[in-house]
């Protein structure tokens, strides 16, 4: 039963974010126009780029997942399919990593095709590329989850949730952003993706804990 | 044969008590309706039955037997139908597997209308396609928030013939409605104060 659920999970939220453009262009133009216009209000420095590089990167990243979480469970709380879940007793925890799983992915194909426009932009060679891309792979899925658990307080508290859960964040970004050409780059992206372990493990339970909360109080 | 038993169930919303100690048992082949003002607290009480909400006090037990697949299914005032997916994909796609989903939809006539978006229905059609995923679900017990508020004669004809079909079977039935004329034989009452 639980590998027909996850099938079916899977398919519906892969229907309802492709039928949702705007859910998939407003992230993905943000992230695009923000790495984009950056370097041209910067001085041209081949060494201020590459220094800059890493941290406008992962900042925009941040945001535009933020932006695509904002309404990551509003529409199954409010149209009732999260209490169906309670009805059948199975595990919210399974519907939140469902939902992370389908929009990770969707995420990475636009960070994948932004990777040349960033190499150009800022004149990355293979090696910075290669750096900059796996230490999103091994980030990226640390970002979402706490973007997952800011949205699950529901759009009215989510802006404040994000203020308090801020020092969080900044942890993966430091991470993130230092993997970029760095030496040790095993060393940051085996950190960076133990952070993304932990992190999906731990915050998918706060999460269906949190939605659980939410729908008792409507 | 009981179906469901809650025993002494408290709930309140902010400190101000909407199910005071409240119990009751549900036979099977029954169907059990639920009257009460507006805000008396019949649709938190039909949450706390089904799971949705956790009583202060007391607890509920449901029971699951042959031919049936799961012990309770639910239809509130919210559907659970996603907007953004069609009539076949919201039974399809939904978290327990439906029995011939399809084929029921020619029943209430909307098999014109399997592929179109839950969006573009009507409020009753809305209403049909919520019931009929419930009742594909194999479930013991139905438990239903207003069921006849949005439906026509026809639509209403064929939920009591759902029911009956349901009954038959073995399993039970409880629902609000605050049609008057509740001419069916063999309802039981609860009234909620």
């Amino acid at each position: 039963m639980a590998h027909g659920l996850v099938y079916r999970q899977l398919l519906r939220e892969k229907q309802i974010i492709f039928r949702q453009k705007h859910a998939i262009l407003q992230p993905f133009l943000f992230f695009l126009m923000f790495i984009a216009f950056f370097p041209l209000i910067l001085p041209f420095n081949l060494q201020l780029l590459h220094a800059v590089c890493g941290g406008v990167v992962w900042m925009s990243l941040t945001i535009a997942l933020f932006l695509a979480a904002e309404r990551f469970y509003l529409e199954d709380s409010q149209c009732g399919y999260l209490e169906q879940w309670l009805i059948y007793k199975v595990p919210v925890y399974s519907y939140v990593l469902c939902k992370w799983l389908v929009h990770g992915v969707v995420q990475v194909v636009g960070v994948l095709f932004c990777m040349p426009i960033i190499a150009v932009m800022y004149q990355l060679n293979f090696l910075e590329t290669y750096s900059l891309l796996a230490s999103i792979l091994c980030g990226m899925p640390a970002l979402l989850a706490m973007c997952g658990l800011v949205s699950a307080f529901g759009p009215n508290r989510s802006i404040l949730m994000l203020l308090i859960l801020f020092p969080l964040i900044i942890p993966i970004l430091m991470l993130g952003s230092g993997a970029f050409a760095s030496s040790a780059l095993s060393a940051y992206l085996a950190l960076l993706l133990a952070l993304s372990i932990g992190m999906v493990f731990i915050l998918s339970i706060a999460s269906a804990a949190i939605l659980k909360i939410s729908l008792e109080n409507t | 044969m009981n179906i469901l038993t809650a025993k002494n169930l408290s709930f309140s919303y902010d400190k101000i008590p909407v199910v005071s100690n409240w119990s009751a048992q549900v036979d099977a082949q029954k169907i059990y309706h639920l009257q009460g003002a507006n805000g008396s607290g019949k649709s938190t009480l039909l949450r706390l039955l089904a799971g949705i909400l956790c009583p202060e006090s007391g607890e509920v037990n449901a029971c699951l037997s042959a031919p049936f697949s799961y012990p309770i299914a639910y239809v509130g005032h919210r559907l659970g139908l996603h907007p953004y997916l069609s009539v076949v994909e919201n039974i399809n796609l939904d978290i327990v597997s439906h029995c011939n989903p399809v084929a029921m939809l020619e029943s209430v006539n909307l098999h014109t209308k399997q592929h179109a978006l839950v969006a573009t229905l009507s409020v009753g059609q809305k209403q049909k396609v919520a019931l009929l995923k419930m009742i594909t679900q194999q479930a013991m017990l139905w438990i239903m928030d207003e069921p006849l508020a949005n439906l026509d004669e026809q639509g209403e004809a064929w939920l009591w013939g759902q029911i009956n079909r349901h009954l038959d079977l073995g399993g039970a039935v409880i629902l609000t409605a605050h049609q008057r004329h509740f001419d069916h034989i063999g309802v039981n009452t609860w009234h909620m104060a």
